[in-house]
């Protein structure tokens, strides 16, 4: 018997096609396994799920009544309750008040009982064995794992009949608890959609599973036929239709950058030794969260490592800010996620964002000179591709993929030569794509380094002459030349140890 | 934020007194720089302190308190009103221009103004969570509005508060306790009352991160649009505490509070950036404001320096609150 039923959801985000006509039947007391690459679509149907999203076409049927859309208070009403990755708790409120929200328990005078609510709390804490957990202080004073046990356990308090688990172990190291409580839903007939990468665990527990890409269903599994190395090869999928630019250059062996031992509070990021040598694209392949942003930031002066060391040219440096990150060594330039927020200045115009940090060198005694700025950026425009007819245009209004070539060429133009690019060629087209590829190649033949994290496995093997994988905040391979195949980093991305890796092991 | 392991637990009364809680409870630390400045001005005071002093200084004080009551519930929510002004002196105008003089009728026209105030911050707050305006635009615009409208119905100052309503809410009751401290009082229990219902704890709970209190089943929409409207009605009184002290109408009395009222809220360790705060430290930074220009007043400093004064002692409450914290670190380590 079904619990919950998807009937051709589609979900769009303006061009970009989130989920795509997908359907899916979650049966009474069974663990349904979603998997997929980033971006394939689990969050967007985990949001409809809860409420928070609605589809643009589309049905879902809770016990074949349609579930009402948009609303998540209804629909935890209608018993679907959600774990939510990012998790949903509010630091300033206390551990008791997060696990009763909205329906704080009142008293006599219709005023919220502390002790109605402490105890209520103290109820639940137990029941879900959290006891170490003090219902009183606020949830900002928690270790992220117990955030987490905290935002699963509310979740079950609802008793739902259908559990929503998004990523509930990335903050948890033992999943006995887990799986435990797990167990209690499906035994009283609830439903559980589990969505993880560690596909150890979706062995262990889930009776079905579905598999995404790009939006689709693409395949699903029962236990009996469960085969990791298929269910890999699904969700990559078998589409690497872009061209990569030959590795023609040559790779210095003096090392621009190293880092040995680096961590990161939390064990974010432990121990990572890594090396990027002169005139050389290192990769680095990780499934969400798993430290490589904090790696990044890092390198960049925006994060303060808890421990280990960074190396320039053989030079020990501690990086404190960008700013000094731009002047250590050959100069250390991020192009960063979001490049909207974090990389451009949306409402001026492209050819004012390029010219941006070489302002000083443009200006005489402080005054800008125009004819230098059309100068400069015409050039620099030309380097990265973008048309000399769009420079004038607010930056906010190009395309993604111009967009991204003005961050990158404007990074460039900071004269650093070592550069980090987290994630460039994400959301933009296969054509934009194809320029900044030959674009990095041309940067390293010219004897720059880059750094690049991808959320596209077939990018870092096709474009990297190196790639690390991430897993948990730790180096768990190192793969190079016939290794380095988009079944090894998946493999070692999510934490596989069947198959040992070739060159380094999984920590 | 602030790791710590799981086992942390809350602190005791004697740990909040010791000086890095001091420095996280802004409340406290506002109350005791109210305590130093009172201390000056009782130390000073010719004749010494009696319920007349108190009096009039709680007068001064309480439109101020009641203006950043409003102003402290908006910005935990998340948002910033700037409607205060402009109600103030809408309200002002109209207690000065329309109050009917016998007390019975003068006490519903009161009654009446509050409704008006909190249909005014409803429609803010409307503006504000339904149609998804910035909050700082769309109360400038209010504010810009009810002074318009103060100006069109009182053009310069003039018209005179019935003493009807002024006598019995600026008196002193029995020779000892003035009417002004029951109204303080009243004020604190109120929100130690609005803290402890669901809308109290929502507020707090939308300031934070609004996205993560709808999917907790928060009625965002709906609890903003309140603290909008609780707000207009705190203003609306506060409008007509001011008409009861000065007894006067003027179109532009409510402008100075556009300034004013935040710098209380400051004082008391409201969060400008929402889900952290409390009204009770807002009234006590509009009893430091307030008795300010007394302190001056006594040491023999000239009055136009008041807001010299104000600005200084801002800083050194905020300066305060770093450096025992500070202090508090050393302690600890």
């Amino acid at each position: 018997m079904p619990v919950v039923t998807l009937r051709d959801v589609s979900k769009s985000f303006a061009a970009t096609r989130a989920l795509d006509s997908v359907s899916l039947e979650l049966n009474e007391g069974e663990v349904h396994a979603l998997l997929g690459e980033n971006g394939a679509g689990k969050s967007t149907l985990v949001k409809i799920l809860s409420g928070v999203l609605q589809p643009d076409t589309g049905d879902v049927l809770l016990a074949g009544e349609r579930l009402p859309m948009g609303s998540p208070r209804d629909v935890v009403g209608k018993g679907i309750s959600t774990a939510f990755q990012e998790l949903s708790l509010l630091p300033n409120l206390t551990v008791a008040e997060n696990l009763l929200l909205p329906e704080l328990p009142r008293g006599v005078v219709g005023l919220v009982s502390g002790r109605r609510t402490r105890r209520r709390a103290s109820e639940l804490l137990k029941r879900y064995e959290l006891t170490e957990i003090d219902p009183e202080i606020p949830v900002g004073l928690l270790t992220l794992a117990s955030k987490q046990r905290l935002e699963i356990a509310k979740a079950l308090s609802h008793e739902p009949h259908l559990l929503i688990l998004d990523e509930p172990t990335a903050a948890l190291t033992d999943t006995d608890w887990l799986f435990r409580h797990v167990a209690k839903v499906t035994d009283r007939g609830g439903a559980v959609l589990y969505i993880s990468h560690r596909l150890n665990e979706i062995r262990q527990i889930c009776e079905r599973g579905t598999v995404l890409r790009n939006g689709r269903v693409v395949g699903s599994f029962v236990r009996s036929d469960f085969n990791e190395s298929r269910l890999i090869s699904m969700m990559i999928g078998r589409s690497l239709d872009t061209t990569f630019p030959p590795r023609e250059n040559t790779v210095s062996t003096e090392s621009v950058l190293e880092v040995k031992g680096l961590s990161v509070d939390g064990g974010v990021l432990n121990s990572v030794d890594l090396t990027l040598k002169k005139g050389e694209i290192v990769g680095v392949a990780a499934l969400e969260g798993q430290g490589q942003r904090e790696l990044f930031q890092s390198l960049y002066g925006l994060r303060r490592p808890s421990g280990g060391e960074i190396l320039i040219e053989g030079d020990p440096v501690r990086i404190r800010s960008p700013r000094q990150a731009l002047k250590t060594g050959p100069g250390i330039a991020l192009v960063p996620e979001e490049r909207k927020s974090e990389a451009l200045f949306l409402k001026l115009s492209a050819r004012q964002n390029l010219i941006l940090p070489i302002i000083g060198e443009i200006s005489t005694s402080g005054f800008v000179r125009p004819r230098r700025v059309r100068e400069r950026s015409d050039r620099e425009a030309d380097a990265v591709n973008v048309a000399p007819g769009v420079l004038d245009r607010p930056v906010g209004r190009l395309s993604g993929g111009n967009q991204q070539k003005v961050a990158i060429g404007k990074t460039v133009l900071t004269g650093a030569r070592c550069l980090l690019l987290f994630d460039p060629a994400r959301g933009i087209d296969a054509a934009t794509k194809l320029e900044v590829y030959q674009f990095i190649r041309r940067l390293v033949g010219e004897g720059s380094s880059v750094l690049m994290y991808s959320s596209e496995l077939p990018e870092l093997v096709g474009l990297c002459d190196r790639v690390y994988a991430l897993y948990g905040g730790r180096v768990a391979g190192e793969f190079a030349g016939a290794n380095l195949t988009e079944h090894n980093l998946l493999t070692a991305a999510v934490g596989h140890t069947m198959e040992p890796a070739t060159e380094g092991g999984v920590a | 934020m602030i790791e710590t392991g799981a086992v942390a637990r809350k602190r005791t009364f004697w740990q909040e007194l010791r000086p890095q809680a001091l420095a996280t409870n802004s409340v406290l630390l506002a109350a005791v720089v109210f305590l130093i400045l009172f201390m000056i001005w009782t130390y000073y005071l010719p004749g010494g302190l009696n319920a007349f002093q108190i009096k009039d200084l709680l007068n001064l004080a309480q439109a101020l308190a009641f203006a950043s009551f409003g102003a402290t519930l908006v910005l935990i929510v998340g948002g910033f009103d700037l409607s205060v002004a402009g109600l103030i002196s809408l309200v002002n105008v109209l207690v000065a221009t329309q109050m009917p003089s016998s007390a019975g009728l003068a006490f519903s026209f009161a009654v009446l103004l509050v409704a008006l105030g909190l249909v005014v911050g409803l429609i803010n707050g409307c503006l504000v969570s339904f149609l998804r305006l910035e909050s700082i635009a769309t109360t400038l615009a209010t504010f810009i509005i009810l002074s318009g409208l103060a100006l069109v119905l009182l053009a310069a100052p003039g018209g005179t508060v019935p003493p009807s309503f002024y006598e019995p809410v600026t008196g002193i009751i029995g020779g000892t306790i003035p009417v002004a401290l029951v109204v303080l009082v009243l004020l604190v229990i109120i929100w130690l009352v609005i803290k402890r219902t669901r809308f109290g704890v929502n507020l707090f709970a939308i300031g934070a991160d609004e996205d993560a209190a709808t999917m907790n089943g928060v009625r965002t929409r709906a609890v903003k649009v309140w603290a909008f409207g609780v707000a207009g009605a705190m203003y609306a009184l506060a409008g007509l505490s001011l008409s009861a002290a000065t007894s006067t109408g003027n179109p532009n009395a409510g402008t100075p509070f556009l300034l004013t009222t935040f710098a209380a809220v400051a004082l008391g360790g409201t969060s400008f950036a929402g889900g952290k705060g409390s009204a009770i430290g807002s009234i006590i930074g509009a009893l430091v404001l307030a008795i300010i220009p007394k302190v001056l007043f006594v040491l023999g400093i000239a009055s136009f320096s008041t807001g010299l004064f104000q600005g200084l002692v801002m800083i050194a409450a905020v300066l305060l609150g770093v450096a025992t914290a500070k202090l508090g670190r050393k302690e600890e380590s």
